[in-house]
């Protein structure tokens, strides 16, 4: 823990310059991703509100002139910290960069750094109140440890999405392309078991026709999936899934999500249930908890998994967050062994387009018949985006 | 471990009970109060004088404030006007020159908002009325939040912790490691104001662990092994967020006794380590009106082993 300190303590104080807008902003008074982003999921690229929201809201005021107004600070939110000259096209630039230390605290410790996006962003708005829209995303593809290992090639570039929106009104929209399912909490750690045992990860995104609406109190997405076209259709996940959502007190959100497909080889079907909280002031408690159901046609690689996740987020001052992470995942529930993964964690976003973020995560496996030491991990981020 | 699966349940009801609980004690909150009207104290501050010299006009002005009623201005006399005036920037600057939020009365501060809906259902001097109403409202919430005032609470956590212990054989020694998971029950009371808690909690703890090393041909194993104990924690914290949520540290004291069998081999033995420890941890809690979770992460001081908790309280 000595040893964590002066990390902290460097991250905070490096003199870098906001946001991407997260499901614990329902903290800040915006349960809806809608308001914020183009997909109306969440993720993916700001819309012109989400990167004032970000830039006044979000991220600290710290290095700005107190003479700077928040108009002048929203003014300087667009590409390139320019405000955009006209309405029909945007861009975006993202990078996000991580040092993770393995064995972290031990003589083992191993060190690395990945580059985990690099990605750049168009966006055309089309009709009054940008009511037809195309996103299209081109990212790095960071080859994995494997592909490394064996020396195989891999694709370094891949489209991280590419969709067209329809909105017919605020309330209802549709939209078609690639893109990630509609399920859960979709939170910025791809490696939460909720994510990656539901294959909701950094590179699980389909094509499909997804419908968004609003209306009582509620809002949800029905996305129809026929899988990535960028594999070979036996492996391709073709399915359906549903997001949904009801708003609880203006302030907090509960909701389910229900997703089922299938390929050549096997079959998925995922459920569970969320809850994000909002604490006011910018805090938030989000919570999942659901199952994951395996049926491989050849009968071996059948299995029932079962997650649940839990963070909070606490406003320090305007740009600082401190996180308690909870991640529990049982992988076969016919096996003794579960895992407890849990941490604390910091996000600063120092100024606008530059979020920092230190995490630390103890693993602990539970198993009746055999105990093996915990296992600690700390990730340093660093995520630009102009 | 089934039973892990068991408490997650529990947990994910939990936290899903929170979220609309909050909901329903706001609604029940914006209901108003069934049975008689609350009978406030004689006023006797500034002011107190116009319920003798103008008792109709006062009591007209009551009721059109408590009903949200229109009031004609050119029904009050200028004189009577003025002496209202007069008398909340009396009420105002007693509270302006208040230091402790205890010395004001709920009468004065009533009587100093009556004051001052009345002057605005007349319409009278309604800038200097709204810059007064504002530095007053501003003074009363400082003065408020440096209030410290003491809090129960009852809590239910998961606790998670490993305990070393020792095999200890004819020609060597291995280490043993327990990993423990149970519910610890508890209280707490914290002496707290709008920024700092200082708080102290006892709890009981009940789980089950298993070990298993191999040494040489021996093989040591147990599981569901019991263990009891209790733990009594000091903390210091700073609130966070305006719903009263908290980040802080704290030190614990923790007695737990976990009895791992001897081995049948002759000479071999087990060696445990002190049930008696101490840990320091970061924690948090996170209130969602009159419940909370509380997660607690920390480090058994002298040993490297980890120590966790996460759960729901209510305050009471």
């Amino acid at each position: 823990m000595r040893k964590l300190i002066p990390l902290l303590l460097i991250m905070i104080f490096t003199p870098l310059k906001e946001s991407k807008a997260y499901p614990q902003f329902i903290g800040h008074g915006y349960p809806s991703c809608l308001n914020c982003h183009y997909n109306p999921m969440g993720n993916g690229p700001l819309t012109d509100y989400g990167r004032a929201v970000g830039a006044t809201g979000i991220a600290s005021r710290m290095f700005y002139p107190s003479s700077w107004s928040e108009e002048k600070i929203g003014d300087s939110s667009g590409f390139l910290f320019r405000k955009p000259k006209q309405e029909v096209a945007r861009t975006q630039l993202n990078y996000r960069g991580l040092q993770m230390v393995q064995a972290f605290g031990t003589s083992n410790a191993k060190s690395s750094w990945i580059n985990m996006q690099g990605s750049g962003q168009l966006i055309l708005k089309f009709l009054n109140d940008d009511r037809l829209i195309m996103v299209g995303e081109i990212g790095y593809n960071p080859p994995s440890p494997q592909a490394r290992a064996a020396n195989q090639n891999q694709k370094i570039l891949r489209s991280r999405e590419h969709y067209v929106g329809y909105r017919f009104n605020p309330e209802f929209g549709v939209y078609a392309g690639f893109m990630d399912k509609a399920y859960g909490i979709r939170v910025a750690e791809h490696i939460a078991l909720s994510r990656v045992y539901t294959d909701n990860t950094q590179n699980d995104q389909t094509h499909g026709v997804m419908i968004h609406g609003l209306a009582g109190g509620f809002e949800g997405a029905l996305h129809a999936f026929f899988g990535s076209m960028f594999q070979s259709a036996d492996i391709r996940q073709k399915g359906v899934s549903l997001q949904l959502e009801r708003e609880v007190n203006n302030d907090h959100r509960i909701g389910f999500s229900f997703l089922n497909s299938k390929n050549d080889y096997i079959g998925v079907t995922s459920y569970g249930a969320h809850s994000r909280i909002s604490l006011n002031d910018g805090s938030a408690l989000m919570f999942e908890f659901g199952q994951n159901h395996r049926n491989a046609k050849s009968g071996s690689g059948s299995r029932i998994s079962r997650y649940g996740l839990l963070q909070t987020f606490s406003k320090a001052t305007q740009g600082l967050y401190l996180i308690a992470n909870i991640d529990y995942g049982k992988t076969d529930l016919s096996q003794e062994s579960s895992v407890l993964r849990w941490g604390p964690g910091i996000q600063f976003f120092p100024i606008q387009k530059v979020e920092l973020r230190a995490d630390l995560y103890n693993s602990r496996v539970f198993n009746e018949n055999s105990t093996s030491l915990d296992s600690w991990m700390l990730l340093l981020q660093t995520h630009i985006w102009l | 471990m089934k039973k892990i699966l068991k408490i997650s349940t529990i947990f994910a009801f939990g936290m899903l009970l929170i979220a609309t609980n909050s909901f329903a004690l706001e609604k029940r909150s914006k209901r108003k109060p069934k049975g008689k009207p609350e009978v406030l104290a004689p006023y006797t501050g500034p002011g107190a004088e116009l319920y003798q010299q103008y008792p109709k006009e006062m009591r007209v002005l009551r009721y059109a404030v408590s009903n949200s009623r229109e009031v004609q201005s050119n029904k009050f006399s200028k004189q009577f006007q003025n002496a209202l005036f007069n008398s909340y920037v009396a009420q105002a600057d007693r509270i302006l020159n208040t230091r402790d939020y205890r010395s004001l009365s709920p009468r004065d501060r009533e009587e100093a908002q009556f004051s001052k809906s009345a002057l605005e259902k007349l319409e009278l001097e309604e800038d200097r009325v709204d810059e007064l109403s504002d530095r007053v409202r501003g003074h009363l919430t400082r003065l408020e939040s440096r209030v410290f005032r003491i809090r129960r609470r009852v809590s239910l956590e998961l606790i998670s912790w490993q305990s070393e212990a020792t095999l200890v054989g004819p020609f060597e020694n291995t280490g043993l490691l327990t990993t423990n998971l149970g519910f610890c029950p508890g209280f707490g009371v914290s002496y707290e104001n709008r920024f700092w808690a200082l708080s102290a909690d006892f709890n009981g703890i009940y789980g089950t662990g298993g070990v298993s090393a191999v040494q040489g041909l021996v093989t040591y194993q147990q599981s569901n092994v019991p263990a009891f104990g209790a733990k009594m924690a000091f903390g210091a914290a700073k609130v966070v967020a305006s719903s009263g949520s908290e980040l802080g540290i704290r030190g614990s004291v923790l007695f737990i006794k976990q009895n791992l069998t001897e081995p049948p081999t002759s000479g071999y033995s087990i060696e445990q380590d002190k049930a008696l420890t101490a840990t320091l941890s970061l924690f948090s809690r996170w209130r969602l009106g009159r419940y909370y979770f509380q997660t607690d992460f920390g480090r058994h001081i002298g040993r490297s082993a980890t120590i966790y908790s996460f759960g729901l309280g209510y305050i009471l």
